[in-house]
């Protein structure tokens, strides 16, 4: 891997991406400071606003750097300078990944310390919030990996809407789980149980796998252009 | 020395083959890649920058096998395709800052000085640019940066007189430097006439013919023949098309001598005129007596 033109061209996409990312985490804050501002709709409103947020942001970020380097042609442009696809794939996904990982990262950072803060003292729905947070990243993964391998618009619109659909069936789905939801998430302290921890490890495992598919597909391809 | 060669080169889609093209492309050299619309120019030059994998035969770039050897090699290579573009938010300025920032040998006074010549603004952003002056924007960023290969993939298309003619003239430029090697690919012949060293047809995926310019413009003419009732026009060894209307034949051949037209003569038939021919109808009747051998 040529490591000086996978830096070259992550540097060139956190530069084209900063606005976006920090227009995103100023959104993301807004929401935090919607859903804590006392009552339960808020927290209901400032919970939608922040999911719409996170996704919003690997959505933008996936349609902005990679299905519009193809539709606008600047493709050519990256992979006439001396990089491999391999390198091309690496850069793309550190860029992307960390660009999408800042804002979320510190939004769950506030938005987990809070709920566990003794005034506000919902730390049983911290592990649920935690595995859809995860669940967030997965899902953008997908829309990511799903554009780099495909090469193509459609399919890429259409991982997003089965992505964003799924988000709801799984929290539904976390939160029939016992130890995960139900009578759970009403305790004000934090409670991680084993199958909690299972999810989050089965939904770390899931984010090391996308990633080495995408490597994997990408590795295999012989027209890149 | 060898900048590039093509060895066999095979690739196959569902509705197109490039089929066992080989080519040789010696440094210093500027070769003119013709061929129509879908002929298998850009998929050629792709496989020879490593963006596409030839299914069989040998690819090498100075010295680097293709596509194993495509980032080595693309070190070297200054690439300008028609469907090229630069980054639309951004400014010239800063393409050529991450050009620069890339390859060493990036000329920042030669830069300026193309700025000048193609009337560029560096602070300009690329989407209020127009079509001929992102053309030039793109030449701008492959040549300042020195390659030893530039590959040109139908860089003129689109522009206008004027931007083609600057487009040109700057290319005319980069030819004096006797080790850069160019290839040029474009269906338009009069550019490549004006470019090129050497020139190679390509047609419906296959290399029709490659030869120096020079040897094209020598050996191939049109020749007129007025032809009695009862006399049969031979087939003389490089006559690649033949055109009957009434008593007049019209002939092409790839390899004209005096004998030739001794030979026609001596058949019964008239010289009425033996013309030169321009590259475009070198290139059409290439094109017309490969399509011809192909169905026969």
């Amino acid at each position: 891997m040529n490591s000086f033109m996978i830096k070259k061209l992550i540097f060139k996409d956190w530069y084209f991406n900063r606005y976006i990312m920090l227009a995103y985490l100023v959104g993301g804050l807004v929401a935090l400071a919607v859903m804590f501002s006392g009552g339960t709709t808020a927290f209901t409103i400032g919970s939608i606003l922040l999911v719409t947020a996170i996704v919003s942001l690997g959505c933008h970020l996936v349609l902005g750097t990679v299905v519009q380097e193809r539709t606008n042609q600047t493709l050519p442009f990256v992979m006439s300078l001396p990089v491999s696809v391999q390198d091309y794939t690496a850069a793309k996904l550190f860029a992307n990944f960390t660009v999408f990982l800042v804002p979320w990262l510190l939004l769950s950072v506030f938005l987990l310390s809070i709920m566990s803060s003794s005034q506000i003292a919902s730390g049983g729905a911290v592990p649920i919030f935690t595995l859809m947070l995860f669940w967030m990243v997965i899902t953008y993964l997908i829309m990511l990996g799903t554009a780099l391998v495909s090469e193509s618009e459609g399919w890429t619109i259409v991982a997003m809407a089965v992505c964003n659909t799924a988000f709801t069936l799984v929290f539904m789905g976390l939160n029939a789980i016992d130890g995960i939801g139900g009578a759970l998430l009403n305790q004000p302290d934090v409670v991680w149980t084993g199958a909690s921890l299972s999810v989050l490890a089965a939904e770390i495992a899931l984010i090391v796998l996308i990633l080495g598919l995408t490597f994997y597909f990408q590795s295999r391809k012989t027209d890149f252009l | 020395m060898t900048a590039a060669t093509m060895q066999g080169v095979k690739k196959t889609y569902k509705h197109f083959t490039l089929d066992d093209i080989s080519l040789e492309l010696p440094v210093g050299q500027i070769m003119g890649l013709i061929g129509p619309n879908g002929a298998g120019k850009s998929t050629t030059i792709r496989i020879l920058m490593g963006l596409v994998h030839q299914d069989a035969g040998e690819v090498r770039v100075f010295g680097h096998r293709m596509p194993e050897g495509e980032v080595a090699a693309k070190a070297d290579i200054g690439y300008v395709s028609e469907d090229m573009r630069l980054y639309g938010g951004q400014t010239l300025k800063w393409h050529m800052g991450f050009i620069a920032s890339i390859f060493p040998g990036w000329d920042q006074a030669y830069a300026e000085d193309l700025l000048r010549r193609f009337d560029l603004t560096a602070e300009q952003k690329i989407k209020g640019m127009s079509h001929g002056q992102r053309v030039k924007a793109s030449l701008l960023l492959v040549l300042a940066r020195m390659p030893r290969l530039l590959i040109l993939d139908e860089p003129t298309t689109g522009l206008d007189p004027v931007a083609r003619q600057e487009v040109l003239a700057a290319l005319m430029d980069v030819l004096a430097d006797e080790d850069r090697t160019i290839l040029f690919s474009s269906h338009n012949t009069q550019d490549v006439e004006q470019l090129s060293d050497s020139i190679t047809f390509i047609d419906r995926g296959k290399v029709i013919a490659s030869d120096d310019k020079e040897s094209f413009l020598d050996r191939w003419r049109r020749i007129r023949l007025e032809v009695p009732n009862g006399t049969r026009v031979p087939t003389i060894a490089g006559q690649e098309t033949m055109q009957i209307s009434g008593h007049i034949s019209v002939v092409t051949t790839s390899n004209f001598s005096e004998a030739s037209a001794r030979a026609y003569e001596a058949s019964g038939a008239r010289i009425m005129a033996v013309e030169h021919m321009t590259l475009e109808e070198i290139f059409l009747s290439n094109v017309s007596a490969s399509r011809g051998r192909a169905l026969q």
